[in-house]
């Protein structure tokens, strides 16, 4: 264990407290740009129902205004544009966008499926100011292509991370897996495969229960599955690897800041905002796109007074809103767990690992 | 996989220790600098059990702490070197599935 359980609830107990404050003062650090729902993938657990369909998308135009707007109202010292989609190289502007982006002073990462990356296409990400990228791996070569439904996927994802690597100058390539019920048996096999990358981390989550993913409840992790998950994460963390969870759920007093570096603290809202295809304002991508949570539209609302002025369905605790959560001894540390995998028509976590880890 | 050697593990703990006091430059964060090995600076003699932990926050025998039957900050106070406003995920990735 990294620190005793004693030190990391007493941090976990201050983190409370901050959070109250953040609900009160909250700090865009992190503001995802969804350039394209466009996808050359179809992945059976998309969060965002991709589709190879290109829709009523934001323009170049628009993407470059919203890049003023937002240098001008906030500070970005502290900000990353996070890049994502669909498939965002499958924007036929994101080089201008990103290269207008990087000119501008911010930092950006992206998530890609690298199937797209040639070392050309590596080379210029490099030249328009990349960081960090992370490339979805969710299986071995079979199983990775059945899942986003693309023959070669894999193959080719594979030489996309090896030309990201091969520029040599990105503060970070990683690797995410995305592990269901039915890859989970995968998992030393992957570790061998990534252990063979000169990546830098090796990111392991969990598939959640939203998006496409809702139809494949036989694929979803079992209890046990997730302790096999999280004791092998933390199992090769303890022997120096760089694997890590996401921050998508809390973990309990034993378990956090044990798979990854952070203690657990939802986003949405309080850190992080997003711009999505259309225009729509909204927390984290992968919260459900229902009216109610929808903050607003970037062609008629300025980011900065979104923020500021509304995003309140975000800053609250979710506890207060299930009676069982707000009588649990761990509503204090998880708030009610996540806003993405919190179903709102019933006002229950859709994950909760009491019971499970804790 | 760019492992941490039993040396760089374990001034990576350091670093991450050290991130909890407030530190910067040992924050999630720092992922967008150098590697971690250039990061976390060269290796030192430190022990993660005898010099951070206890250190900071007292040998955690002696606090008495009851996890059912306490609040924690009736126990322990503020844990003031952990600063929350550090607290912050590693943004190399997108949103919490990545299903993008």
């Amino acid at each position: 264990m990294i620190l005793p359980a004693q030190v990391k609830t007493g941090h976990l107990g201050e983190l409370a407290d901050y959070t109250r404050k953040l609900y009160r003062e909250p700090e865009l650090r992190r503001l995802f740009f969804e350039l394209t729902l466009q996808c050359n993938e179809h992945c059976f657990h998309c969060g965002s129902t991709c589709t190879s369909a290109r829709g009523d998308e934001l323009s170049c135009d628009d993407w470059k205004r919203i890049i003023d707007q937002v240098k001008a109202d906030f500070d970005i010292s502290r900000m990353q544009l996070c890049i994502t989609g669909g498939e965002p190289l499958l924007n036929r502007d994101f080089f201008e966008i990103m290269g207008y982006a990087h000119e501008q002073g911010f930092r950006w990462g992206m998530t890609s499926n690298a199937t797209l990356i040639t070392p050309q296409v590596a080379r210029r990400l490099a030249d328009v100011g990349m960081g960090t990228i992370s490339v979805s791996i969710d299986g071995l070569r079979e199983t990775h292509d059945e899942l986003r439904g693309f023959r070669g996927g894999y193959d080719r994802a594979m030489a996309g991370v090896q030309n990201l690597l091969d520029v040599g100058t990105f503060h970070a390539v990683q690797v995410t897996t995305v592990v269901n019920h039915g890859n989970i048996d995968q998992l030393d096999a992957l570790f061998e495969i990534m252990d063979g990358l000169d990546i830098d981390s090796w990111r392991v989550i969990n598939l959640e229960p939203i998006g496409r993913a809702l139809e494949r409840p036989d694929l979803m992790l079992t209890p046990d599955d997730y302790r096999r998950l999280f004791t092998f994460i933390r199992q090769k963390r303890d022997e120096g690897y760089p694997l890590c969870y996401g921050c998508s759920h809390y973990l309990g007093v034993d378990w956090e800041l044990e798979l990854r570096d952070w203690y657990w603290l939802c986003n949405a809202g309080v850190y992080t905002a997003s711009i999505m295809s259309n225009g729509d304002i909204g927390a984290c991508l992968d919260i459900e796109r229902r009216p109610e949570l929808i903050q607003g539209n970037i062609k008629r609302d300025r980011l900065r007074e979104v923020w500021d002025k509304r995003f309140e369905v975000f800053r609250h605790d979710l506890s207060e809103l299930n009676e069982d959560c707000r009588a649990c001894e761990h509503a204090r540390f998880c708030r009610g767990d996540a806003h993405h995998s919190w179903d709102y028509d019933n006002n229950r976590p859709m994950v909760c690992f009491k019971g499970t880890l804790f | 996989m760019k492992k941490l050697t039993r040396r760089g593990f374990i001034a990576a703990l350091t670093g991450a220790a050290l991130g909890l006091t407030g530190c910067r430059v040992f924050t999630p964060e720092a992922v967008y600098g150098p590697p971690p090995e250039d990061v976390y600076g060269p290796p030192s003699d430190f022990d993660p059990e005898n010099n951070v932990v206890e250190t900071v926050y007292g040998p955690p025998e002696d606090l008495g702490y009851d996890p059912v039957e306490n609040e924690p900050e009736d126990v322990y106070g503020p844990p003031s070197d952990f600063d929350p406003d550090d607290n912050v995920p590693e943004a190399v990735y997108g949103p919490p599935s990545m299903f993008r």
